[in-house]
């Protein structure tokens, strides 16, 4: 092969590469289920990393009393957990090694079990971690969202009285994605190909 | 600034003068090479000069893109990152397509540009679209991509950037995501190797080598540390020993491989570098099997156990190979009587297999675990020892280094594990303390004694 012919061919198959990241993204965009997740406030003692927000949901406890699904885990474990709609977000219903069969109406997400321990939550009113019930921490690769620089800690920690939600979306494979920020219901970022 | 005129009078008349006797044959050549050479540097200047205002309008463009990152729209973002990638593919297409050797060699370096670009474009991509899933599939996306222009391209810094980032690919699964024994990473090693020893580039098969080593060494500590709580004791300690033994085993047969290999020339000029690095490799797990804490003999016991059937079995499957690989290359050699330091060194792996053999079966509270510790030890240095001698009968200073490297480590380090929960512990680090000054200058006279008693000829390919 001509080094030039070969060239090309590399950078075409670099391009594709890159073009496949954007593309499976926004095929989770378009295609997927959209879902309503609540965040929560993260601890402030963790560092503030630059210009993107860390964003922590209240599904990313996965209870360990859910009934179903698989019970013994381990750091690092891959797994998928089954969502369903609540009254307003959607919410947990169990947690599995493989990808389940699922009911219409419900998601499958992707997830990586960070640690298996006991519920750790922030309290505004004493300002600081209070612990609860033993539960599947796991990160769904959702929790960082770049912003423009210094808007992210206000995501982060909301003022009193604001409330933040992210629209996300979840396709057929189980991969998620943001869709939107929301800031008491209204989408202050949104996603789109080339905005 | 030297005369255009000055220069090219030499390189025409120097050859006749010394063809009639006028200047002797070395001094003319030493007259051609300071002329040459000053002629080089006369036109460094420029293009240095060139090279360094290229470099700041460079990062001038790049400064000015990253301060006005966020107020660019996503669409101009990808138009810029895809445009300076594919600009510096371009470039280096037409470099390449001269025939002149310099724009040859700006070709690899807009190669290497363009392949640093993808890994940055992949960073971005991901950032501007908050992809945040499992991060070293990113790292192994770039290194793929470097693998596809080493080999279409014929690129052997974008083969060095593969191998670089594929084993950071590597570390990053073993250590941020407990993929103990990383299997993932030999094929992608394999496949880099592969077009290095075919493309005959030294360098990067040097890079390779040292790449599987590093890999080996992330195996082996990933090992220790994956046994605590933290890592969820998911394998045993007392098995790091087992690991290191393969590992032994498995660089022995690379070696052997090689040296067999080597008598079609199958493997060109990268042969003798994977020789020597393979040889390295099974030194290194060599000094690693002996210590104290491999073997559980330190105060931070742990319980030694026999082998489980797998491990026996990879132990064998591992040294019939290596005994495989030696009948071969016995065969390839049936016109070559065997030499006394190749007899020599049969014997010598007949028992490091023994000694492997043994390290399978002794449990804890064996007495028979000091004995191994101070068979495994004794081994190595003669091993040391036959490496000195071996390479002196051969003329390669290659291998007498090597010897005198690995003694001087095992010497070094046997002293601290040997003698460092002893009483009156002063004493014997003053009197080893001396034996070390004493013993390491009069190593590195016999060393400079045998180097220079080899003539400083030109090392040959080093078979033992």
């Amino acid at each position: 092969m001509r080094p030039g012919l070969g060239i090309a061919v590399a950078a075409g198959l670099q391009t594709l590469a890159l073009v496949g990241m954007i593309g499976t993204q926004q095929y989770t965009l378009n295609q997927g289920t959209p879902i309503l997740l609540e965040t929560e406030p993260i601890d402030p003692r963790s560092l503030f990393r630059g210009d993107f927000v860390i964003l922590n949901y209240a599904i990313s406890d996965v209870p360990r009393s859910l009934p179903g699904g698989d019970q013994e885990w381990e750091r690092r474990d891959p797994a998928h957990v089954v969502l369903e709609p609540g009254e307003k977000y959607w919410v947990p219903v169990s947690i599995h090694r493989e990808r389940p069969v699922i009911d219409s109406g419900h998601v499958a997400i992707k997830a990586e079990v960070i640690y298996v321990g006991v519920q750790s939550r922030w309290d505004n009113d004493t300002r600081e971690m209070v612990s609860g019930d033993p539960v599947i921490h796991v990160r769904y690769g959702i929790e960082t969202y770049f912003v423009p620089e210094g808007e992210g800690r206000a995501i982060e920690r909301p003022a009193d009285g604001e409330t933040i939600d992210i629209q996300a979306a979840v396709d057929r494979f189980g991969n998620a994605a943001v869709k939107a920020v929301l800031v008491n219901g209204k989408p202050l970022y949104e996603e789109s190909l080339f905005r | 600034m030297w005369d255009r005129v000055f220069l090219r009078k030499p390189r025409q008349e120097l050859p006749t003068w010394i063809e009639r006797g006028w200047v002797p044959r070395e001094g003319g050549e030493a007259i051609l090479d300071e002329v040459t050479a000053r002629a080089n540097l006369a036109r460094f200047t420029p293009v240095a000069f060139a090279m360094l205002g290229a470099l700041a309008l460079g990062t001038g463009v790049i400064l000015f893109f990253a301060a006005n990152w966020q107020e660019i729209s996503r669409l101009l973002k990808l138009l810029v990152l895809f445009g300076a990638m594919w600009t510096a593919y371009a470039a280096g297409a037409y470099a390449l397509s001269r025939p002149t050797a310099t724009l040859h060699r700006l070709a690899q370096a807009l190669l290497l540009l363009a392949v640093l670009l993808f890994g940055a474009n992949i960073m971005l991509i991901a950032q501007m679209y908050h992809m945040d899933r499992h991060y070293p599939n990113a790292i192994l996306l770039w290194s793929l991509g470097a693998l596809a222009v080493a080999f279409l391209a014929r690129s052997q810094p974008a083969a060095v950037v593969a191998i670089a980032i594929g084993t950071l690919w590597s570390g990053t699964e073993i250590f941020e995501y407990k993929q103990v024994l990383h299997w993932p990473f030999l094929p992608l090693w394999f496949a880099l190797a592969a077009i290095c020893v075919r493309s005959g580039w030294r360098f990067a098969t040097g890079v390779a080598m040292t790449g599987l080593i590093i890999w080996s060494l992330m195996v082996v500590f990933s090992w220790f540390w994956s046994s605590s709580a933290w890592w969820g004791g998911i394998t045993d300690v007392a098995e790091v020993s087992y690991v290191i033994g393969i590992f032994l085993l498995v660089y022995a047969a690379i070696f052997i491989a090689v040296v067999a290999a080597d008598e079609t020339d199958l493997l060109g000029r990268a042969g003798l570098v994977i020789e020597r690095f393979a040889a390295f490799g099974a030194l290194l797990a060599f000094y690693g099997f002996g210590r104290r804490f491999v073997l559980g003999l330190d105060q931070y016991n742990f319980d030694r156990v026999q082998a489980s059937g797998g491990w026996i079995l990879a132990t064998v499957i591992a040294t019939a190979a290596v005994i495989g690989l030696l009948v071969w290359l016995r065969r390839a050699r049936r016109d070559v009587a065997a030499h006394r330091p190749e007899m020599f060194g049969w014997a010598l792996f007949a028992l490091t297999v023994a000694m492997l053999a043994a390290n399978l079966f002794i449990g804890a509270e064996d007495p028979s675990l000091v004995w191994l510790f101070l068979a495994a030890n004794l081994l190595y240095f003669i091993v040391t020892v036959w490496l000195i001698y071996a390479g002196y009968r051969r003329g390669d200073g290659f291998w007498v280094n090597l010897g005198f490297a690995f003694f001087a480590a095992g010497l070094v380090t046997l002293y601290f594990d040997a003698f460092w929960t002893l009483t009156g512990r002063s004493y014997f680090f003053m009197g080893g303390g001396l034996l070390l000054l004493v013993g390491g200058y009069a190593l590195e006279r016999q060393r400079r004694r045998l180097m220079r008693g080899m003539g400083g000829a030109e090392h040959d390919r080093g078979t033992l």
